[in-house]
């Protein structure tokens, strides 16, 4: 059933190559194949060639860590990952712990999970030797279909929503699914609520609103729809079978797992090609934008009808493929593309003669960007992660700053983690825990596959204001010269 | 005209260094500023020179490899005498030039050296660099000969370059550079060369075909006796990194250490070479942690940071200890203004190339320093999840760990065998780390390539030798490693290590997949296995790992074994001697005409059948490598023992008293030097490496071979080379 489902991704999806399927054939890391198995299209002299290269700036990498990075923490997956977010924070037994949501992309040989991990928080404390953080699996659902996509509802991260190749968005409530061991033939966990409507798969346009529960999805049908969790449980209640809401459709009986599903409180069609990624309005329920294949950014109103507010076309070049709204100023927009840059729009001033003029313009990456967000720390910054393995973090206010900066830094980059070695597939900053990101890489064949997922914090001698840093060393220096002096 | 060429030599090479000043950000050269501007009179002269003498500098340094053949066999610990004899009228010339040359470079120093040297020819030096000048300066003569001819490539490039950099380069400037200058003016040569080159430098020197060397100055009188008797008057005593070897060096063969590192640190990607580096680097990072501490930070910390303990048998123990760091690494010159610059454009951009690595350690030690004065205790590390999230682990990591040491546990091959043998005593007390798995690739490999080169290519043999000493030197550094580091944390520089090395070890993966076809439980393909572990990169920042293996305490084990074991059996001298024998043993002589370091006469003097005798001086020749390497590792002592043990097999029929001589003598000095456990331990791993030995005679016999022939082909090739060459 999966292989079949990952068969025709790869056929049809022409981004995101993700779906290669494993190196690791099993389960076992020991029996991972080397990646001369039938996979591989290069000559094997080639690979080599490259994969030198990218262990040599991984270990270069590796030396400077220690200037670059407050706190790193690497953890190699078995499988690759194509999502990880951040769950709620826990207190534990005054040890400070975030849950972490991964998925697990298998190739059939052992279920695809859904994992819900609880990890230790990885600050450095004073005085303290460095431990490497604790991460405890928390939870595993078996989930029907590979997770392409996770996203937790902000108001209650405990409840989350997935894509799978399927026109279905698979709600959980991850703390009261039950905990499962994955071997091959286990049945798939049950989704606590399905959401449907798409009329063809839904692969990744995923999001959640922050206000309301409602739930935003786009897919290859073109359409963008929108959700209301509560709709399930206003009508459900707690009984997970009882007599479908009225938004419920006649397609719930083909549907294998039989749960509970809700229908769609709108459909929203303006693309001509598929929806990649859609995000809401940070200040809204009923605004979002999405954006497609069709090199399309649109912006949509609920209360307004099913057709776009607002449309950019030729919003970048080439397909985009994802778009993050930003929580501080709700006139920016992000989109990152297949051409390779990252671009922000503001709302107010979208196109210019019919095609997309945006505000900001990052060019650095040297591949499709796969992902973008905001960070919640300070309204200009934001990170794309690419294909390149790189997971870039510019500030919309030093574009134009060269000033010292060496000449060939791109326009506006002021952080690259180069900890991933290849195409860094998502990522999130943490709510939480300032400045922290949690990045996740599908190794596929660089490295030997799996996965790799990183927690990290850059050093705050670099996003802090500079004076202000400045101003801390200098005080060491005299504190150095006095001190010294003394004894 | 052989005076203009030694000129041209000195002052390209004062040029490349004066042209450096303007990079080196910490400039160094600032405190030498006020006593180098009264000589800018004659400097300004010398600016002429190094215009006309283009950027010749390095030129000679390739020049000079061309010309290893000649050299090599000054190196090789041939005879001096011989070969001064040998070069009979034709050199006669050229040693007169030299003779002209060092008059005037020089200086006096240099011809009471001469001097000297012609009375005892058969002296040799710790690190070579005073073995047999004559010839050396011959080789450089040629070389000189041959770049001048692309002297003008760099001419007007350089030439302005130098007037610009004028007052830089005064900054900059080296003793030797006022010396050449001065070339009439030895006293202010003199007063210059004190001034300049101060106790505890860190510096760049060269050792005829070594490229510049990472190396530390030292005060004369820090010198233990042995290296006293190498001393030079007007020469520094530099310890060099890495290989723990020293010598005396001429001002003019010596450069300050930042001002020239970009530059420096290009000339080789060879691991022994990068290696050292890293420790003079280890080093640069101490001082500067040392000028930013204060007493606020943890007394455990500023104890560790306070002291650099020199391990090396040119420094006497009482010396080897220095405390303080040095004005360059002073928080006088911390900008935190550039520190916070240079973060943030390594931010943009986070890579760098060898060149950059001085300035990358400094910032991280000013960035450690920084930390420290937090409240941190060090700077953020490289730090794997604890843990998993695996859906269905099948494996734990440390049952992989585990199963990797066995599976890559190195399938003993015959001229592996010595490292091997140790291997395996050490896997089983030590189970677990990489470090072990991958560091008998590097022994063994090292080891093999060593003897092919000496058969095949004679002129690369020193350089050669001198990577098998340090290869070494390296396993042992990491046994004496592993005991400090716990496992985990070790394999990532270890790593490092190999993908430098990627191209040597061909044999392992053999050796490897071998062991995997045998092994049931792991039908893994070696290449991936190795992979996963490197991707998984779950180990620490080299630095860290590095630590213990610097000039510290982990090592004292080691050098306190090398320290032991050399002179008993490796005095300089006794290779001279040796060869003597080996040569003298061809031409019919009588072998009795060097007794002077009893251990080695004696065993020289003892092989007197023609096949052993030829043996023995191979067997001195293999192990010191090279003259001049002083030091030995316990290794190589080992495999000496070894050899010598089979020898009862074969021909030898003293030898086992001999050995007892010897091991006597070692573990005698090793109670001088250091704890008796030392003693007893190498007792322990010769017994071992004895039993194994006699398990495997056949592949011992082999591993005998191999080196005697093979040296014994190489030793009485040089003899004849000497003679052919006239």
């Amino acid at each position: 059933m999966e292989s079949e489902a990952a068969a025709t991704v790869q056929a049809t999806r022409p981004r995101r190559a993700p779906r290669t399927p494993v190196t690791a054939i099993l389960t076992d890391k020991r029996r991972r194949k080397p990646k001369s198995n039938n996979e591989s299209q290069l000559p094997f002299l080639l690979q080599q060639s490259q994969k030198a290269t990218v262990d040599d700036t991984y270990s270069q990498w590796k030396t400077l860590l220690p200037i670059l990075y407050d706190s790193f923490v690497n953890h190699t997956l078995v499988w690759p990952s194509l999502s990880c977010r951040w769950g709620p924070q826990l207190e534990q037994a005054g040890s400070k712990t975030q849950r972490l949501y991964l998925s697990e992309q298998t190739n059939g040989s052992v279920p695809n999970t859904l994992v819900i991990a609880n990890c230790e928080t990885v600050n450095r404390q004073l005085n303290e030797k460095a431990h490497s953080p604790f991460v405890k699996k928390y939870k595993t659902i078996i989930h029907p279909g590979e997770v392409n996509r996770i996203r937790e509802l902000p108001q209650n991260s405990k409840i989350v929503a997935t894509h799978t190749d399927s026109p279905d968005i698979l709600i959980w409530n991850t703390e009261t699914q039950p905990d499962r061991y994955a071997v091959l033939g286990a049945p798939d966990s049950r989704p606590d609520l399905l959401l449907i409507g798409h009329q063809d798969d839904a692969e990744f346009a995923l999001a959640m609103c922050p206000t309301e529960p409602f739930v935003l999805s786009g897919g290859k049908d073109k359409s963008v729809i929108l959700w209301n969790i509560q709709d399930h449980i206003t009508m459900a209640g707690s009984d997970s079978k009882s007599p479908g809401s009225s938004f419920k459709q006649t397609g719930e009986g083909s549907d294998k797992t039989g749960g509970p599903s809700v229908g769609p409180r709108g459909i929203y069609n303006g693309h001509k090609d598929t929806v990649e990624d859609v995000a809401f309005c940070p200040s809204s329920a009923q605004e979002f934008c999405s954006v497609g294949d069709d090199s399309c950014l649109m912006l949509w109103d609920a209360r307004t009808g099913t057709s776009p507010a607002m449309k950019v076309e030729k919003a970048h070049d080439a397909d985009l493929h994802c778009v993050d709204w930003n929580p501080h100023d709700n006139n920016l927009i992000l989109t990152g593309s297949a051409d390779n840059t990252v671009r922000v729009f503001d709302r107010r001033n979208l196109t210019s003669n019919g095609v997309g003029s945006p505000v900001y313009k990052f060019e650095g990456h040297r591949a499709a960007v796969l992902c973008v967000q905001w960070s919640p720390d300070k309204s200009s910054v934001f990170g794309s992660s690419a294909e390149d393995g790189l997971l870039n973090i510019w500030d919309c206010d030093r574009v134009g700053k060269k000033s010292e900066r060496a000449t060939k830094t791109p326009d506006g980059l002021f952080f690259q983690h180069a900890g991933h070695r290849d195409k860094v597939v998502d990522f999130h900053w943490s709510l939480l825990n300032p400045w922290t990101i949690v990045s996740v890489s599908d190794n596929c064949e660089s490295i030997g596959g799996g996965g790799t997922l990183q927690i990290w914090r850059m050093s705050d001698l670099i996003y802090r204001p500079e004076d202000e840093v400045l101003t801390e060393l200098e005080k060491f220096k005299s504190h150095v010269f006095t001190c010294t002096s003394k004894s | 005209m052989s005076t203009e060429s030694e000129r041209i030599e000195s002052v390209s090479e004062a040029n490349a260094s004066s042209l450096e000043v303007g990079n080196d950000q910490m400039s160094e050269a600032l405190a030498g500023q006020a006593q180098e501007l009264k000589t800018i009179g004659d400097d300004k002269e010398g600016c002429g020179n190094f215009a006309s003498a283009g950027d010749n500098g390095m030129e000679k340094v390739n020049g000079f490899t061309n010309l290893v053949k000649e050299t090599e066999s000054v190196n090789g610990e041939l005879d001096l005498g011989t070969r001064t004899e040998n070069v009979g009228g034709e050199s006669n010339q050229s040693d007169k030039k030299v003779l002209v040359d060092s008059e005037e470079v020089m200086m006096v120093e240099k011809r009471g050296l001469l001097v000297e040297k012609e009375v005892e020819p058969d002296m040799v030096c710790s690190h070579g660099a005073d073995l047999s000048d004559v010839k050396v300066s011959d080789g450089r003569l040629d070389s000189e000969d041959l770049v001048q001819d692309r002297k003008p490539d760099g001419l007007e490039k350089q030439g302005t370059k130098v007037e610009d950099l004028d007052v830089v380069c005064f900054m900059g400037l080296e003793p030797h550079e006022s010396k050449d200058e001065s070339i009439l003016d030895d006293e202010i040569a003199h007063v210059a060369a004190k001034v300049k080159i101060s106790d505890s430098d860190l510096v760049w020197a060269k050792v005829r075909s070594h490229p510049w060397w990472p190396g530390q100055v030292f005060d004369a009188s820090a010198a233990t006796d042995k290296a006293k008797k190498h001393f030079k008057k007007g020469s520094f005593l530099v310890t060099y990194f890495g290989d723990c070897t020293f010598a005396w060096n001429e001002a003019s063969r010596i450069k300050p250490f930042r001002q020239h590192f970009s530059q420096m640190a290009k000339q080789s990607s060879l691991p022994d070479f990068i290696d050292a580096i890293d420790f003079a680097l280890e080093e640069v990072s101490r001082r500067i942690e040392f000028g930013l501490a204060c007493s606020c930070i943890s007394e455990e910390v500023y104890q560790k940071i306070k002291t650099q303990n020199v391990i090396n048998p040119g420094i006497r123990e009482d010396s080897s200890s220095i405390h303080g760091g040095d004005k360059v690494s002073s928080a006088v010159f911390f900008e935190p203004a550039n520190l916070v610059g240079y973060v943030k454009r390594l931010a943009c951009s986070p890579s760098y190339d060898a060149t950059d690595a001085l300035q990358l350690v400094s910032q991280r030690a000013q960035l450690l320093a920084f930390n420290r004065w937090k409240g941190y205790t060090d700077l953020p590390e490289f730090m794997t999840l604890q843990g998993s999230v695996e859906s269905a682990p099948k494996i734990s990591p440390a049952e992989e760990q585990s199963s990797l040491v066995e599976v890559s546990d190195p399938e003993p091959t015959k001229s592996k065998q010595v490292y091997t043998k140790r291997r395996k005593t050490n896997l089983q007390t030590e189970q677990s780390s990489l470090v072990e798995v991958s560091d008998p690739d590097k022994g063994d490999c090292k080891h093999d390539g060593v003897f092919e080169y000496e058969e095949t290519i004679v002129p690369k043999k020193k350089e050669k030798t001198l990577a098998e000493f340090i290869a070494e030197k390296r396993v042992s550094r990491h046994n004496g490693n592993t005991s400090h580091e716990k496992s985990g944390n070790v394999p990532h520089c270890e790593k490092k290590r190999k993908v430098v090395q990627s191209k040597v070890p061909k044999s392992t993966k053999k050796i490897k997949a071998n062991l995997q076809t045998e092994d049931p439980g792991s039908p893994v393909s070696p290449k991936n296995d190795r992979k996963n572990n490197l991707s998984a990169g779950d180990k620490i920042t080299p630095q860290k790992a590095r630590k213990s293996f610097g000039i510290g305490a982990s090592i004292l084990k080691v050098a306190n074994q090398m320290h032991c074991s050399t002179p008993t059996r490796l005095l300089p001298c006794s290779d001279s001697t040796s060869k003597k024998a080996a040569k003298s043993n061809g031409s019919g002589k009588s072998l009795q005409e060097k007794p002077k370091a009893e251990a080695l006469s004696a065993r020289e003097i003892s092989p007197s059948t023609t096949l052993s005798s030829p043996h023995a001086a191979s067997v001195t020749k293999t192990t010191s490598g090279k003259s001049n390497s002083v030091s030995l590792d316990h290794n190589l002592s080992g495999e000496l023992d070894q050899v010598r043990k089979e020898a009862p097999s074969t021909n030898l029929v003293e030898d086992p008293m001999l050995e007892s001589r010897d091991l006597k003598d070692s573990s005698k000095e090793q109670v001088v030097h250091e704890d008796k456990k030392e003693a007893a331990n190498v007792a322990d791993e010769k017994s071992i490496m004895d039993s194994n030995l006699t398990g495997e005679k056949i592949s011992g016999l082999d591993l005998r071979e191999q080196p005697s022939n093979k040296n014994c082909s190489g030793g009485s090739d040089s003899c004849k080379e000497d003679v052919s060459a006239e």
